[in-house]
């Protein structure tokens, strides 16, 4: 088959690899069939991957991986502790003030009572619910911002 | 057993222990080839390790985190290596080494020898393409994705870096 056996070399490597197209491989095992230096090429290709996955590399040792384990187990504890405190902290803080903003908002007890004892002065029924709200707001963007920046880790952007 | 275990549910055939030790040993492995030295290379992984957990990613049920895994330790080793002082003779001295043992298992693999050497010898860009495939058997796709080229180019990098590898092979190759 007429070919230019430098322009083919890198079809022989991807051929290696199971990466060709259908019709490139049929054209790739024409060529191996009756080029001798194409087929030269294509072997050393082979046997280097063949040896390569064979190479002796250094491999961790024991205690190398119980501390890996170790590791890794006290983080999963981290951020399953982080969330469950996280969730907490919302629904305490978040029903919490609730609950006290409304009673100051609609000033319950004077409501209910009528008697001018009870009756909350209007600077405290609108500013303790905006110091609550607002403290609550700041601590959350706070945190949520923190957690953000420690998950938006540069490598963790990568999609599967 | 192990709390690991949870919150994951276990996979039908692995369980996320045994998952996270065989990526765990992809990573160090790759670490080594780029690092040379053990105790770098354990640095990394562990770093890579938690930053797995740590994004939420890893997922035994899901399977193969292994690509993303090994891009996280690929960066995190090439940082390890723009630390590194150029004149840092230890960790160069730790690369290559290839001299072979006068035993049996040295025998046995000494063309692997000789080729780790000779992969050692290339620069960083041509090792790391030949070993993700060649070792860590890797697709073009997942080769892509570990070290963040356009898809089409796998081919041609691969085959020049593997062309090298057999340029320096000469004669052990025949
Ligand atoms: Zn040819």
């Amino acid at each position: 088959m007429k070919h230019d056996c430098n322009e083919t070399e890198p079809l022989l490597s991807a051929h290696l690899d199971g990466e060709l197209t259908q019709g490139d491989r049929q054209r790739v095992e024409l060529i191996l069939e009756d080029c001798a230096e194409c087929a030269r090429a294509f072997d050393e290709m082979k046997k280097l991957r063949q040896h390569i996955g064979g190479i002796p590399y250094d491999t961790m040792t024991e205690q190398e991986k119980n501390e890996m384990n170790r590791h890794a187990e006290s983080n999963v504890g981290a951020s399953v502790g982080q969330m469950l405190f996280i969730a907490g902290l919302v629904m305490v803080y978040g029903v919490g003030a609730y609950l006290l903003c409304a009673d100051l908002i609609t000033d319950a007890e004077f409501a209910k009572s009528g008697e001018a004892n009870d009756k909350v002065p209007l600077f405290i029924r609108v500013g303790v619910p905006a110091l609550i709200i607002g403290l609550g707001i700041l601590f959350f963007t706070v945190l949520f911002q923190r957690i953000q920046a420690s998950k938006a880790d540069k490598y963790t952007d990568v999609e599967f | 057993m192990h709390s690991l275990e949870w919150p994951m549910t276990e996979g039908p055939e692995k369980t996320a222990d045994a998952e996270l030790e065989a990526l765990s040993e992809s990573g160090f492995a790759l670490a080594i080839q780029l690092l040379g030295r053990h105790a770098d290379a354990a640095d990394v992984v562990q770093d890579s390790l938690r930053k797995l957990l740590h994004s939420g990613r890893f997922d035994a049920r899901r399977g193969n985190a292994r690509a993303w895994f090994l891009k996280v330790v690929r960066n995190g080793a090439l940082d390890t290596l723009r630390r590194r002082k150029p004149h840092d003779a230890e960790a160069v001295a730790a690369l290559p080494d290839a001299t072979p043992a006068p035993d049996e298992a040295a025998a046995r693999s000494e063309l692997a020898q000789i080729i780790r050497r000779e992969l050692d010898a290339l620069p960083t860009e041509q090792r790391e393409i030949i070993l993700l495939r060649d070792f860590h058997d890797l697709s073009y796709s997942e080769i892509a994705e570990v070290l963040a080229l356009a898809p089409g180019t796998v081919m041609s990098r691969l085959h020049r870096a593997r062309r090298a590898l057999r340029e320096r092979m000469g004669k052990f190759l025949k």
